[in-house]
């Protein structure tokens, strides 16, 4: 207990101190991760609506792609993005690896699909009359979207916690992309592995402390967003 | 005038409605129990639930949906503004214009109709496609639904489902009979009640009365022998043959009253008094059981009682003969 103690104990020294190193590193990953949520919910959230109400060729295979993606280990989408912009790949020339870019396209290839499976359930779980009666509205395809979106609402507010949850959490991708530099590319998660590693223990619990709180205050936030009624 | 001849009972589907014609122009309206298909067969219409649409119309379905937001919100769903400049015309007509600012949720099932009917009228299409329209509506609606209804149909081409006669009857042109997922009868609506081809027909628009026996041709009608009784309705036919007749046409008199014109009476006893909506029906057993329905004051005046011997007359006129 002794042990825990002290761990604790060093992480609440960390946590007033603030130093520079975990301000930086706060700062890029709330850029990232919020980045990487608005980009993979605007993309995914359309896609998750046409996967419930659309009609169109390739609809199966683009929900098994979506399927998949929802439970790819971050890992392996960090190892294929660093064989795509090794200096000897095919984009090498873009200078990419190592970089917030590259972290910030493998956490948008990890939002996407996730904020697209929970809006297609959501929304393809609406009441069956909800479902005809759009279908009977013959709305155009946005304004279509528009009203099933604020119908399936907590549904989708759920989507972009789920698609933040998993950006923010994630440590494989963005270590293997970004090489978790100091300064650079080092975000919460790779720091808490990088002080773990050196026995900082007290280091990696403040950091860990503080993914927690982000957590708590977008959940907090995006479930009020979810339970107002929509409409103007 | 162009007509759809809709035939498909190639996927497999449940109803089987080879033959059903639909003129554009006017209002056909869909009439059968619950559980006939009418449902299913306007859905197939409309194309609602991934297959092809037969007719592009605005269709509205049996639950009208309220969407999360205002009422006003919902009415405007899909029509363009000169649309909706209709649409809140005929909320005014339904008596609904108050509760544009309302959240839908508020919205009673009537009011809901209400507000969907007014979109789906609303919407400049060729073809309207109505499910049950007024199923929700209360019975102090009733009338101005009814009337909106029929303005704004007037004209057009519509399909229409019901299970309730006096909304087909008010709204059709023609009438097509649906039962157990089969056309039994269509044609327009007056030929229809005035000669239902069956006996089935006869019981599905409420025909209360129908007596088989062998038929007698007499003279330009038919009478027929039934087992106790005897009916004389229209037709020339011999052998085999059935009587119908409508609760509403027999009239009940007292049993030492003076005689009609009336060419069918039978007198006997008062088995049955069933409580309708805003009438009595009454059951004379005149060796077969003969329905009629009378006002509660009619029934008053008449000491309509269990036992109290009555005469039940009905026309000749008003008996439909058709051979079995």
């Amino acid at each position: 207990m002794e042990f825990i103690g002290q761990v604790l104990s060093d992480a609440v020294d960390a946590l007033f101190e603030f130093g520079p190193e975990l301000r930086a590193v706060l700062g890029l990953t709330l850029l990232l991760s919020s980045a990487a949520t608005v980009i993979g919910v605007l993309v995914g959230v359309p896609l998750g609506v046409a996967l419930a109400l659309g009609r169109f060729r390739g609809k199966r295979s683009l929900r098994v792609l979506v399927n998949v993606g929802m439970g790819i280990p971050p890992v392996l989408v960090g190892l294929f993005l660093l064989l795509l912009f090794w200096n000897s790949g095919p984009f090498g020339d873009l200078g990419l690896v190592f970089t917030p870019t590259a972290m910030l396209i493998a956490q948008v290839l990890l939002a996407i699909p996730i904020a697209a499976g929970v809006t297609a359930g959501a929304v393809g779980g609406l009441p069956p009359p909800a479902l005809e009666q759009l279908e009977a509205l013959k709305l155009p395809v946005w304004p279509r979207g528009k009203v099933a979106v604020a119908e399936a609402g907590s549904g989708v507010a759920a989507a972009v916690v789920a698609a933040f949850g998993r950006v923010i959490s994630e440590v494989g991708a963005v270590l293997i992309i970004g090489g978790n530099i100091a300064g650079e590319t080092r975000v919460l998660t790779t720091l808490i592995v990088q002080e773990s590693r050196q026995a900082q223990f007290g280091a990696a619990v403040a950091a860990g402390i503080v993914l927690l709180l982000i957590s708590l205050v977008v959940n907090i936030l995006l479930s009020r967003w979810g339970q107002r009624p929509a409409g103007p | 005038m162009n007509t759809i001849d809709v035939r498909f009972p190639d996927d497999g589907s449940i109803i089987d409605v080879q033959g059903l014609v639909i003129p554009d122009d006017s209002t056909t309206v869909v009439y059968g129990p619950n559980g006939a298909g009418k449902t299913t067969l306007l859905r197939r219409l409309a194309g609602i639930g991934g297959t092809v649409p037969m007719i592009e119309a605005a269709y509205q379905p049996q639950q009208p949906y309220m969407f999360r937001g205002l009422a006003g919100m919902n009415l405007g769903l899909g029509l363009s503004p000169e649309e909706s400049g209709l649409a809140g015309q005929y909320i005014q007509e339904l008596g609904i214009k108050g509760l544009m600012t309302e959240p839908s949720e508020s919205l009673s099932g009537g009011e809901r109709q209400r507000l969907s009917l007014a979109r789906t009228l609303a919407k400049r299409s060729d073809w309207v496609l109505l499910d049950e329209p007024l199923s929700a509506i209360d019975a102090a609606d009733r009338s101005r639904v009814l009337a909106l209804l029929a303005s704004a149909l007037d004209g057009r081409s519509a399909v229409l489902v019901t299970h309730d006669l006096d909304v087909a009857v008010a709204l059709a042109d023609r009438l097509v009979v649906l039962d157990d997922g089969k056309i039994v009868q269509q044609g327009p609506v007056a030929e229809v009640l005035a000669a239902p081809a069956t006996g089935d027909v006869a019981r599905i628009i409420g025909i209360g009365n129908v007596i088989s026996g062998e038929g007698h041709a007499d003279n330009g009608l038919t009478r027929i022998e039934a087992d106790g009784l005897t009916v004389v309705g229209r037709g020339s036919i011999d052998g085999p043959a059935r009587a119908m007749f409508s609760a509403e046409s027999v009239v009940l008199s007292r049993a030492d009253s003076a005689p009609t014109s009336a060419r069918n009476h039978w007198v006997g006893p008062v088995t049955a008094i069933r409580e309708r909506a805003n009438f009595l029906e009454v059951v004379v057993d005149a060796g077969i059981p003969i329905v009629a329905v009378v006002t509660r004051g009619g029934a008053d005046e008449l000491g309509v009682e269990i036992g109290a011997n009555l005469e039940a007359s009905v026309k000749a006129t008003s008996v439909v003969v058709l051979p079995t």
